[in-house]
Parts: structure tokens; C-alpha cells; sequence
């Protein structure tokens, strides 16, 4: 073994197998060098431990773990609502979504409903109050005057505008036409 | 403490025990405040960083294993909260060490007495350490300046035991070779 071998053992004294220790001492007997070496290693390392062994201690021991224990209480109703919230959505997860699920179907049914049964359809869908336009009807209106009516029907073509008020505004439009 | 008191007093924590976890932080807030001023070299922040510790300690109690020891725990999370709080500051602390260490020469020159060599000592020392590289300060610091148990140290900073000596190696070539710089520079003075 060289010396650089040595070299490294000697900084790691304190974590050296009994076998390794041995080794080093053996060497440290023979080669001046690393002795010296040794030896100044050993003053650094008594500096060190002289400074570890002063304690740190808090400026105020019972001040601090009050700190402590004032932040740990925070945390703790902080989590304490926290699994409150939790329990309360878990206990009544399904319970909600089953109400939730019932009020869409009862929404999604009465909607289909009106659109079955629009009174207002029905009151247009008997012949004497009926606002389809027969091909018959247009025939004897002229293409320009046929442009015309159409583009005053599609008037009443805006989404905006209420069913029944279409309706009265198509019908408003093909009386004008027949007359 | 007794190893089964302290299993006793975590499982009791754990069950929101806040009695039984006061008194898990009397019996270890030296220890975890020793650390944390080690990495910090600041008494508030030093506070500052146990108390944020015992709060994350307390937020996983269920996670605890009892493989470890409290202390051992502790002193992973204190040490885990130091590096990620100085990350960005230690590069800044790493040129102030130097002026610093300069300044004092001059301003300690006339001080006598072994308190202040050792106050002294002390700080240069927590000075210097802050130029190593994170790994090397950092088990510098658990080994040599908390003088805890190699295996401990391992366990703290989740390396191998070649690792360890290996960093080991290098701080203290290091930092003795900075503290000699130290000594005989202030000579002149
Ligand atoms: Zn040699």
C-alpha cells in the first residue's frame, strides 16, 4: 500500500474497521510522513469535537415548544375540519347524487313532455287554424313575388322569436300573401 | 428515552394525542434545534425550522417507521427543511463567509479570553462549512458537528457507507485546509 492510501484512512480515523486501524498503525510506525500528517489531522479533528461538544440549547426551552405546539394545533383543527369535510362528502356522496340524478331525469322528462304535447301546436294543428303552405298555394304567387314572400317568411324564422309569436307571425305573413 | 415510552408516546400521537406529542418535543427539540443551527448558523431561523419540523412530523405520524428511531426521523426531516430553505442563500452565504471571515480578523484582533476564541471558532467554522458542496456539508455537519453515529448519518442523508466516508474525506480535507488558511492569515494581522 502507498502512502495516498494511508493518507485517505487517516481522515477517516473515527470510521475505521478494527482491521483497517491496525493497518494504519502499523504504516504510521514506519513513514514519518504520514505521522505528521497523522498528527495534524488529529489537532483539526480535537478543534472540531471542541465545538461540537458545546450544546445548542433554545434561547427559551418552554417558549419554543409552546411555538411548537401553538403551530401543531393550528395544523391539527386546520385538519380536523379537513377529515370533517371528507366524512361529511363520503356519508353523503351517494345520497346527493342520487337526488341530483332524479332532478335531471325530472327535468329531462318534462322537457320530452312539452315537446310532445306544445299546446300551442295543438292549437294550430287543426285544419281551419293550419299554417302549412301547400306547393298549390305558391304557384300562383310569381317568382319575384315568391322571392319576396319567401324572404318576408324567413322574417320569422329568428330562434329568438317565442313559438307562438312564430306562429302568428307566419300566419300574419301568409294572409298577406293569399290577399 | 426509553425506546417503548417513545413508541408509546408516538402511537399515542398519532391518535391526536397532543399531550403525548408535547412530550415527544421536550424530549427532542435540543436535538432537532442543535441540527438546524448547524446548517443555518441563526438562532430565529433556527426556530423557525423546528417548529415547521414538528408540524410536518405531526402531519405523519401514520407514515412513521418504527424501523427508526425518532431522532433519526427527526433529524432527516430537519435536515431535508435546511437544505431546501439555504438551496439558493448558501451561494450567497458562500462569498459573505470569506469577507466575513476577513473582517473579523481585524475587528477580533485585540480579543482575549477562551469564550470569545471559542465563539470565535465557532462561527468561523460554521463559516467555512458553508463553501463545501451540499453532500460533504451536509453529513460535515450530522458526523462532525452533531457527532452522530455514522449509521445514523447514513440514514439521515439516505447514502451508502462508501458514500459517506467519501464525502466525509473530502470536507475535512477541506475544511482543514481552510481553517490552517484561516489561522495563518490572522497571524499576519
Ligand atoms: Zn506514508
Amino acid at each position: 500500500m502507498n502512502c495516498s492510501h494511508y493518507h485517505n484512512l487517516i481522515y477517516l480515523k473515527a470510521e475505521l474497521s478494527e482491521q483497517d486501524l491496525l493497518s494504519l498503525q502499523q504504516h504510521l510506525a514506519t513513514c514519518t510522513s504520514c505521522a505528521q500528517l497523522d498528527a495534524e489531522v488529529h489537532l483539526f479533528q480535537e478543534t472540531i469535537n471542541r465545538i461540537a461538544s458545546q450544546e445548542i440549547k433554545p434561547r427559551n426551552a418552554a417558549a419554543l415548544t409552546s411555538s411548537i405546539m401553538e403551530a401543531v394545533h393550528a395544523q391539527k383543527s386546520g385538519t380536523t375540519i379537513q377529515r370533517q369535510v371528507k366524512v361529511w362528502i363520503q356519508e353523503n356522496l351517494l345520497r346527493y347524487s342520487l337526488a341530483a340524478l332524479s332532478l335531471i331525469q325530472i327535468v329531462f322528462f318534462s322537457l320530452e313532455f312539452q315537446n310532445r304535447r306544445d299546446p300551442v301546436a295543438e292549437q294550430y294543428s287543426s285544419s281551419s287554424n293550419s299554417v302549412v303552405i301547400l306547393d298549390s298555394d305558391m304557384i300562383h304567387i310569381n317568382p319575384a313575388e315568391r322571392k319576396q314572400h319567401t324572404s318576408g317568411f324567413a322574417d320569422c324564422k329568428s330562434p329568438l322569436i317565442e313559438r307562438r309569436a312564430y306562429l302568428e307571425c307566419l300566419k300574419s305573413k301568409y294572409s298577406s300573401t293569399l290577399l | 428515552m426509553d425506546k417503548d415510552l417513545e413508541q408509546a408516546l408516538i402511537n399515542q400521537s398519532a391518535n391526536g394525542d397532543a399531550i403525548a406529542f408535547r412530550r415527544l418535543v421536550e424530549d427532542t427539540q435540543n436535538f432537532a434545534l442543535s441540527i438546524a443551527y448547524k446548517f443555518l448558523n441563526n438562532m430565529t431561523d433556527a426556530e423557525d425550522i423546528v417548529q415547521e419540523a414538528y408540524v410536518r412530523v405531526w402531519k405523519n405520524l401514520h407514515r412513521y417507521d418504527p424501523d427508526f428511531r425518532f431522532k433519526t426521523w427527526l433529524g432527516k426531516i430537519i435536515t431535508n427543511l435546511c437544505l431546501d430553505t439555504k438551496k439558493s442563500s448558501y451561494r450567497k452565504m458562500n462569498i459573505r463567509a470569506v469577507d466575513a471571515a476577513t473582517s473579523r480578523r481585524v475587528s477580533d484582533a485585540n480579543e482575549t479570553g477562551k469564550h470569545l476564541e471559542h465563539e470565535e471558532l465557532k462561527e468561523i467554522i460554521h463559516q467555512l462549512a458553508a463553501s463545501l458542496s451540499e453532500k460533504q456539508r451536509t453529513v460535515f455537519i450530522l458526523r462532525d458537528l452533531q457527532q452522530l453515529e455514522p449509521e445514523e448519518v447514513c440514514r439521515i442523508v439516505s447514502m451508502s457507507e462508501g458514500n459517506l466516508k467519501s464525502n466525509l474525506y473530502y470536507a475535512r480535507l477541506k475544511m482543514k485546509s481552510l481553517l490552517e488558511q484561516y489561522y495563518s492569515e490572522k497571524k499576519r494581522f
